[in-house]
Order: C-alpha cells, then structure tokens, then sequence
C-alpha cells in the first residue's frame, strides 16, 4: 500500500513539475530525476530512490515556480498589477477611514490640516512600499507606472471627497501619488538589496 | 560590475563546471556541488540558476551526443564562458578584500 502511494505522490509531482516548469527547464529537470532516480535504485535499492525523488522534486518546485513567475512576462505584469492595485487598496482604504475619522470627530475642527495630509500620505506611502515590495521579491521587474496610476486612480475619489469635506486646497491632490511613487522606489531599492542577499 | 558579483549558488554551479571541464552537464554539476558543500542541491535550483547564469552569458551550452542511458535523450554540456570566468575571480577577489585583516574566526 505504501508503495502505492509513492507511486502516486512520484506521478502527481512529476505533472506538477511538468506544468509549472518553463520549456526551457522542463525536460532537463525530469530527465535528471530520472537519471538520478535510476542510479540511485542500482545503487541504493527502490525505497531509497523513491525517496530521492519525492525529496528532489519536492525541493525543486519552488524554484521553478519562481521561475515561472520571473520568466513569463504575462504573469509578471499580473502579478505587478494585482500586487500594486491591493496596495493601492489598503491605502485608499486607510485614507478613506482617517478622513472620515477626522470629519466624523467633534474635534476635527481643531485638527490641522497638515496633520491630516501627513497621516494620510504615511498611509498611502506605508501601503504601496509595502506591496511594491512583496511584488519586486517576486517578480523583480514589475511596471511601476501601471502601478503608481492604479495607486493614482483607487486614491483620487476619496481625495476629491476629501476635499469637497473639508476643504483641503486643490494642490494637494498629487501628494498622496508621489508618497506612492516614493514607496514603489524605495521598495525596488529594498528588494534588490535583499535579492541579492538571498540568491 | 556589479552585474558580475555572484550570490553563493551561482558562485558554485560556476566552479563545479570550471572543475568539471568537458563532463559539465545536469547530474554531474550537482553531484560535484553536493560532494563539495555536502548539501542537497534541489534539481529545479540548479537549472534555474544554470538558465540565469546563461542569460547573463557567464555560460553556455550545447547538446551532446544521445545516450542509452537517458532513454536516448541528449545530454546539454555547460562551459564556461570568458565573463563567467571574471566573475568568479571578482567575486574570490571580494571574498579575499572582506576577510583580510582577520586574525582569529
């Protein structure tokens, strides 16, 4: 029954390395585990090779899934969008709840403005270097100006409310934007320091 | 330069092929690396990184001849390449500039 298993378990990692390798690893990758899983079993007996192989493939589907990401332009350009556009999110979310809370508040009255704009701009700054940054680990390259305009677009309508209730001056409508550039910059700088660390 | 500094894998797929000469192909690589380092070396690092290191064309490869024992499937050989070979001194280079001057470890 045991061995039925690892049959099974060696024929679903094998499709999954299938599937997630690019062509130009795939056929090398599965023509090694079967050559090691063949010099093994001559030299080790069956049990020793099947282990071989689950561990091998196991421990190399993630670096082809990295691969993957990293190679493939498509999902790489995915990967930034939908990366960008969540930390986007976050931040028109968090700039949404401070404005409210600072409308809502009795004592808004007596908030300065700037408070309210450097909160505001902390938010959208701590958010997109936050994904920008996740989104770099992973796919290195990502399109910043896609990005940096979905950033641009999430945040515009809650600072358009923001300032019809409050009467926050026109002019500071880019600053949110440019706290996201800035964020999406220092984060490229973060990650390729840690890349770098990490290979 | 700073395209030639190495991360610790590629420093040694790169000096297991410089040892290996012509024999430099998938399974040998990584038998050398484990011998060397007596760490497993996951079959889908190796080739990634073999795919990296050829795209920044510190290496190269061509196939040999098939064998019966692939099930007639060639072998791809990997050599190295003369940007291969300054990055690996560069980056001995750096290892030798960080660790003068230490007395004790």
């Amino acid at each position: 029954m045991m061995i039925r298993i690892t049959n099974v378990l060696q024929h679903l990692l094998r499709w999954s390395i299938f599937l997630i390798s690019t062509d130009a690893v795939r056929e090398e990758v599965l023509n090694d585990l079967e050559e090691g899983y063949i010099k093994i079993k001559h030299a080790a007996g069956h049990a020793s090779a099947e282990q071989w192989y689950l561990r091998q493939a196991f421990s190399s589907l993630p670096d082809l899934l990295i691969y993957r990401l990293q190679s493939t332009a498509h999902i790489r350009a995915t990967a930034g969008v939908v990366l960008g556009w969540a930390a986007a999110f976050v931040a028109a979310v968090l700039v949404g709840i401070t404005t409210e809370l600072f409308i809502e508040n009795p004592l808004a009255s007596e908030t300065p403005l700037y408070l309210v704009l450097l909160v505001t701009m902390a938010c959208a700054f701590a958010s997109a270097l936050a994904g920008g940054y996740v989104c770099l680990l992973t796919t290195r390259r990502p399109n910043y100006l896609v990005m940096a305009l979905i950033g641009a677009f999430v945040l515009t309508p809650d600072f358009v409310f923001a300032i019809q209730s409050n009467e926050i001056d026109v002019f500071v409508l880019p600053l949110p934007i440019i706290a996201i550039i800035l964020g999406l910059t220092l984060s490229e700088k973060l990650s390729t320091h840690s890349g770098r660390r990490l290979l | 330069m700073a395209s030639n500094r190495l991360g610790d894998f590629e420093f040694a797929v790169l000096t297991a092929i410089l040892r290996l000469g012509p024999q430099s192909y998938g399974v040998a690589i990584r038998e050398d690396i484990e011998t060397q380092t007596g760490r497993m070396v996951s079959i889908g690092a190796l080739y990634t990184t073999l795919r990296r290191l050829e795209a920044k064309k510190l290496v190269k490869s061509k196939f040999g001849t098939s064998t019966p024992r692939r099930g007639g499937r060639a072998k791809r050989f990997y050599s190295i390449e003369p940007l291969g070979r300054k990055a690996v001194k560069d980056t001995l280079l750096t290892m030798q500039r960080a660790i003068g001057g230490v007395q004790t470890i």
